[in-house]
């Protein structure tokens, strides 16, 4: 029951968040008048399909523009464009939900539709690919380097994480993938400039696996370094103050082994402050991630920002600003769902 | 309060971490205040981005210092000019005046590029004939280039001026009729026969400043003499100066980029622009932020409820989609930035601030202000403030790199200020025209050492501040 | 023979000050179902005393030394393995300070106090919790609180099962880290009430750790208090408390409030010392009011006995011309 409760307090919250991203986006498309232009460009382009399958059936050139002039007409009303933007808002709303935002002007998906939610839909693994494999190297690094460091606080090693976390929190992710790519693949020739296979892609599943690990190695070690310092440090201070608390001298005191004192008693208390911890991370490492795909031409979401930018492509940087909250929010309810396991005391709350 | 904070300061002084963060600021105001009193402040428009302005320079070259670790030199830039008359003596219907450049070529490279540049031509009756021939180490001549400026307009009044606004640029690679003289040159010369399409293919420098060897050209050292000569119709005419652009491979303290602009300017510049958007940024976010965070905790009730749900739906948005949606719509003017950088910033401040005031409104020192009767606003501004005070300093400290790490991103993905030039706006232009692809690292590396540098200086201050701020670590150190 | 015997304890730590002797050649003795008191105040020792009994010692010890005699067994020479699987919790075992950090928030109270059974005696869980329910009925808590998380539990109960987990192996001896000083006054009274019973019931020896020397004579046999690392008086609960020899000893006592007596309690003057440089000579001279700025100051004072059973460590005592 209070389980429950605390997992729709939170799943309400993030929907309020997600809300707000939605009424703030279209509110400033509408008032600037972009959503017109947005919308314009759609019937546009259905305008232009009707017109070619009209043209076959309608011989007499004016009999085909006076019904075009109706469908556009038509079509007008049906996208709200004759009403001003704050009555078709709740329409734009759910348009965007949907991805139904019509057609990129610039970007064409790989499979050749240049429909949105195709382009969007074809980048997304990519992208959650490249992140979750980040997560987990972070994840396992920050427990074993993080926990050994905090067995001895003040070591030589211990002082060299906390510089490192300090300088990679100065450190701009992408800068350094533009560093890595100068070193390992300019310098160096071991790793690709970027990508996510080679051209041609190989054809041989595994071979083709192989190759996109091999891609996948400059961009992860990139963000590996760039937020890995933090997590390391953080798990290294929740640990330190886990170690000091009195339940760890009555677990040495009842006569365990070390081995269960440190995982049954320092690091499993420790994991809802290092997933909170995760949890606050989240985003900044989300944009570390986007800037990330776009200095490897990693193609995911990130690198479509940039391209869509480039063309200076509305209807595309509205779908991914609105896709990327999508995935925050997901991420931000897995990791409290995680948290609600891991910490009984909010279980009953 | 006062004692304690102090105390903290000294503390902050004995860190070697801050002392070393307070250095570092200090460089970078210093090299701010100089480039502020150097530079014009519409230097982004009037320079940076003026491709004309940077005309001369040689595109893409390495820092002159690369020369300190390799063993084969690299050609310097040079641009040599000169305004003395050598000669003038009347011959038939002209009177002719030289001009005399001299070039010595010193290192085992060719020039990259030769130009040509007249300033100021005045003449008072008919176009003069501008002609320009190098003599070579070996003595012998090549005739460069030939002109005849341009012929009054029927609306003009003499003396006729030509070239004061703009130079006239000629770039000698780029014209086709040097190839055949080149040509007939090598014929004349080595007797070598190739054809003038596969002397441009070359590189005229080659064969202006160089002798066949092998199968190539190999630079030839020594003294090069350029003579310009005005074929004038009227005694007063004459050249303003005459200048000649040899193309080095390095240039400057820090190279050029592709449009031939010196980069040490662009980073330069990128120092006050920095340390302003830095500065501005946790200023206004420190204040926003720290007020609400104030009032909401020590006013509470409905108040802090609003504030706290607003700060809780603004501290869950992913920050850089947002911002980049943002600067996208309302365009890439630098103040639009740092009101959206702002914009997002303060609710993380307020939530800190929040239980700060908390913890100091429970104290029994302010309960004693409270039952003595002092008023609200006053508890707040003589007892709590201080209190809390700071905290925020180093919250704000700790805020100037992100805000400075925000504007270089969002500069790198192209939505900066094109109109001031910043850190991340060099290594975008750097990333888009494959600076790193094509390993371009002097366009690329130091900008973003630059945005590391003035980061890491915050962030250094405000480790320092660490155990000001939290006395438990104080104890321990 | 006494159950145990402490001799020449000490303990001190590497600070970045210098060494810090938190226990400072501390000796005595407890005999079986005896309980003995240490009282001093915070700093004096106390606490470290019972963690080098339980050798628990963080990573700044600079050094460790001293005999502890369990039945005339010394177990500080026992290597570290054999330590762990024999002494700890089997012959000693612990209830610490706090009561809300004594038990680990994510796992369940009845696994924390069972788990000694499972690791020690390689029983099943199922066989552990009964033992436990009986156990939880024993020190007045409802059987099924074994499969509550910690912070279920209200302080004082938190408490009780603190005491339950450290009777878990029947040890031989309970060291009692100032177990009632988290809990309100009410509270107190219940938990003390429940230890004298199982004093009583169950014939318990137990280290009684508290700053509150009437507390200490409430349950103690024999009291030890503690200053700068040292004991400085130890006898029967009733000569500490009615005749006090030591000026320490009998400030601490001034110090008590008292219902029904018009006297308000007194404190003492000064602060605890620093044990990283403490006093020379006796370590209480510059708090006392009858130190003779010579012997006092310059000479630290044997431990002798002024009566039977009655030791003090005070020039006033030691033949000293006063």
């Amino acid at each position: 029951m209070g389980l429950k409760r605390a997992l729709t307090l939170k799943a309400a919250s993030l929907v309020v968040v997600l809300l707000f991203v939605l009424l703030l986006t279209t509110i400033i498309i509408g008032a600037t008048g972009i959503s017109d232009k947005i919308l314009n460009g759609m019937v546009q382009d259905n305008l232009r399909a009707i017109r070619q399958e009209l043209a076959r059936e309608i011989r007499n050139p004016e009999d085909l523009e006076r019904a075009l002039e109706k469908i556009k007409e038509d079509l007008i009303r049906s996208y709200g464009l004759d009403k001003p933007w704050y009555v078709r808002m709740p329409d734009m709303i759910w348009r965007i939900v949907t991805l139904d935002l019509g057609n990129s002007r610039t970007v064409v998906s790989f499979s050749g539709s240049n429909k949105i939610s195709d382009i969007i839909l074809e980048r997304l693994p990519n992208t959650v690919l490249l992140m979750i494999t980040v997560l987990i190297i972070n994840f396992a690094l920050s427990l074993m380097i993080g926990v050994r460091v905090a067995t001895k606080p003040g070591s030589f090693l211990d002082r060299l994480i906390s510089m490192y976390s300090a300088v990679s929190y100065a450190l701009p992710t992408w800068w350094l993938g533009i560093l890595m790519i100068l070193v390992f693949a300019f310098y160096l020739k071991i790793f690709p400039f970027g990508g996510m296979y080679s051209t041609p892609p190989p054809v041989d599943p595994l071979v083709r696996s192989l190759d996109l690990v091999w891609h996948l190695c400059l961009p992860v070690l990139t963000l590996v370094i760039a937020t890995s310092g933090s997590w390391i440090y953080i798990t290294r201070s929740i640990v330190i103050t886990t170690a000091q608390e009195d339940f760890v001298s009555i677990a040495r005191a009842k006569g365990l082994s070390e081995r269960i004192v440190l995982w049954r008693y320092i690091i499993r208390p420790a994991a809802p402050p290092i997933l909170t911890n995760l949890i606050l991370s989240l985003a900044a490492y989300l944009g570390g991630a986007i800037l990330t795909e776009t200095i490897f031409s990693w193609p995911g979401m990130g690198l479509l920002y940039f391209e869509a930018i480039m063309s200076v492509d509305e209807a595309l940087i509205l779908a991914l600003t609105y896709m990327y909250t999508l995935i925050y929010v997901i991420a931000r309810f897995v990791l409290e769902v995680l948290y609600v396991i891991v910490d009984p005391r909010v279980r009953y709350a | 309060m006062s004692k304690y904070f102090i105390e903290g300061l000294s503390e902050f002084w004995a860190s070697k971490t801050s002392k070393m963060g307070l250095a570092f600021l200090l460089i970078i105001i210093i090299i701010s205040m100089y480039t502020l009193f150097t530079f014009p402040l519409d230097y982004g428009t009037r320079y940076w981005n003026n491709p004309k302005y940077w005309a001369d320079n040689p595109k893409i070259a390495m820092p002159e210092w690369i020369n300190l670790f390799v063993g084969n030199k690299f050609l310097e830039h040079n641009i040599l000019s000169t305004s003395t008359i050598q000669k003038m003596y009347p011959s038939g219907a002209y009177y002719i005046k030289t001009y005399e450049i001299v070039y010595d070529l010193m290192a085992d490279q060719f020039p990259t590029f030769i130009t040509l540049k007249f300033d100021n031509v005045t003449f008072f009756s008919r176009p003069p004939t501008i002609e320009v021939l190098v003599i070579r180490p070996d003595n012998s001549t090549i005739n460069l280039y030939k002109f005849v400026v341009e012929p009054p307009l029927s609306t003009e009044e003499p003396p006729y001026s030509r070239y004061v606004v703009e130079p006239k640029r000629i770039m000698l690679s780029g014209e086709p009729q040097l190839s055949l003289v080149l040509s007939n040159f090598l014929l004349d010369k080595y007797n070598l026969s190739i054809d003038p399409k596969d002397v441009a293919e070359i590189g005229y420098e080659k064969v202006i400043f160089g002798e066949p060897y092998e199968n190539g050209f190999k630079p030839l050292k020594g003294k090069y003499v350029f003579t310009t000569t005005l074929y004038a119709r009227d005694v007063r005419d004459q050249i303003g100066t005459v200048s000649i652009v040899i193309g080095g491979q390095v240039y400057g303290l820090m190279g050029t980029d592709i449009l031939g602009r010196d980069l040490s300017q662009g980073l330069l510049f990128g120092f006050p622009v920095a340390l302003l958007i830095g500065i501005v940024v946790s200023v206004l976010t420190t204040i926003i932020g720290a007020t609400l965070g104030i009032v909401s905790g020590y006013v509470g009730g409905r108040v802090d409820e609003i504030i706290q749900r607003v700060c809780d739906v603004m501290n869950n948005i992913p920050q850089l989609p947002i911002l980049i949606f943002l600067t996208f719509i309302f365009g890439g003017k630098l103040w639009i930035i740092v009101v959206i950088l702002v914009l997002f910033g303060w609710p993380s401040l307020v939530i800190v601030v929040r239980s700060m005031v908390l913890q100091a409104k429970s104290s029994s020192f302010i309960e004693a202000a409270i039952s003595v009767g002092a008023s609200r606003w006053r508890i707040m501004i003589r007892h709590v403030f201080p209190q809390v005070a700071p905290y925020i300093l180093a919250q704000m400290i700790f805020f100037t790199p992100s805000a400075i790490l925000a504007e270089a991103a969002l500069s790198f993905l192209g939505l900066g200020d094109p109109s001031i030039p910043t850190w991340g706006q060099i290594l975008e232009y750097g990333f888009r025209n494959g600076a790193v692809f094509l390993g371009y690292w002097w366009w690329v590396v130091p900008p973003g050492l630059m945005i590391v540098f003035s980061a890491i200086t915050f962030v250094f201050i405000a480790l320092g501040f660490e155990p000001v701020i939290n006395p438990r670590l104080r104890r321990w150190r | 023979m006494s159950l145990l015997d402490v001799q020449k304890l000490m303990l001190y730590y590497k600070t970045s000050r210098g060494t810090l002797r938190a226990v400072d050649g501390v000796s005595f003795s407890l005999g079986k179902g005896e309980t003995l008191g240490l009282v001093g105040e915070s700093g004096s020792g106390k606490s470290s005393t019972a963690i080098a009994i339980m050798r628990l010692l963080p990573r700044n010890v600079e050094l460790y030394d001293g005999r502890i005699l369990l039945n005339g067994v010394d177990i500080s020479k026992l290597s570290e393995k054999d330590f762990r699987e024999k002494i700890r919790w089997k012959k000693i075992s612990m209830v610490p300070q706090g009561a809300m950090s004594s038990f680990n928030p994510v796992l369940k109270i009845g696994f924390q106090v069972a788990e000694p059974l499972m690791v020690h005696q390689n029983m099943r869980k199922p066989e552990t919790l009964k033992k436990v329910r009986e156990l939880f009925k024993l020190v007045g808590m409802p059987p099924d609180y074994v499969d509550r998380y910690p912070h279920e539990l209200s302080g004082g109960m938190r408490q009780r099962a603190a005491i339950a987990m450290a009777l878990i192996l029947n040890p031989d001896i309970v060291i009692l880290d100032e177990p009632t000083s988290a809990l309100d006054v009410s509270i107190q009274a219940q938990i003390m009430n429940l230890l004298k019973n199982l004093k009583k019931e169950l014939g318990l020896s137990m280290i009684f750790i508290t700053h509150d020397i009437a507390l200490a004579s409430d349950i103690c046999d024999k009291i030890g208090v503690m200053y700068a690392g040292q004991i400085v008086e130890l006898s029967s609960s009733e000569n500490v408390l009615l005749n006090p020899r030591h000026p320490y000893t009998q400030k601490l006592i001034a110090s008590i409030p008292r219902l029904r007596e018009e006297k308000m309690p007194e404190f003492i003057p000064g602060a605890p010392p620093d044990l990283v440089s403490p006093p020379s000579g006796c370590r209480f001279h510059p708090r006392c009011p009858y130190s003779d700025g010579m012997k006092c100051v310059k000479e630290e004072p044997e431990m002798i006995e002024v009566e039977d059973d009655h030791f003090v460590k005070c020039w006033l005592h030691s033949g000293g011309s006063k």
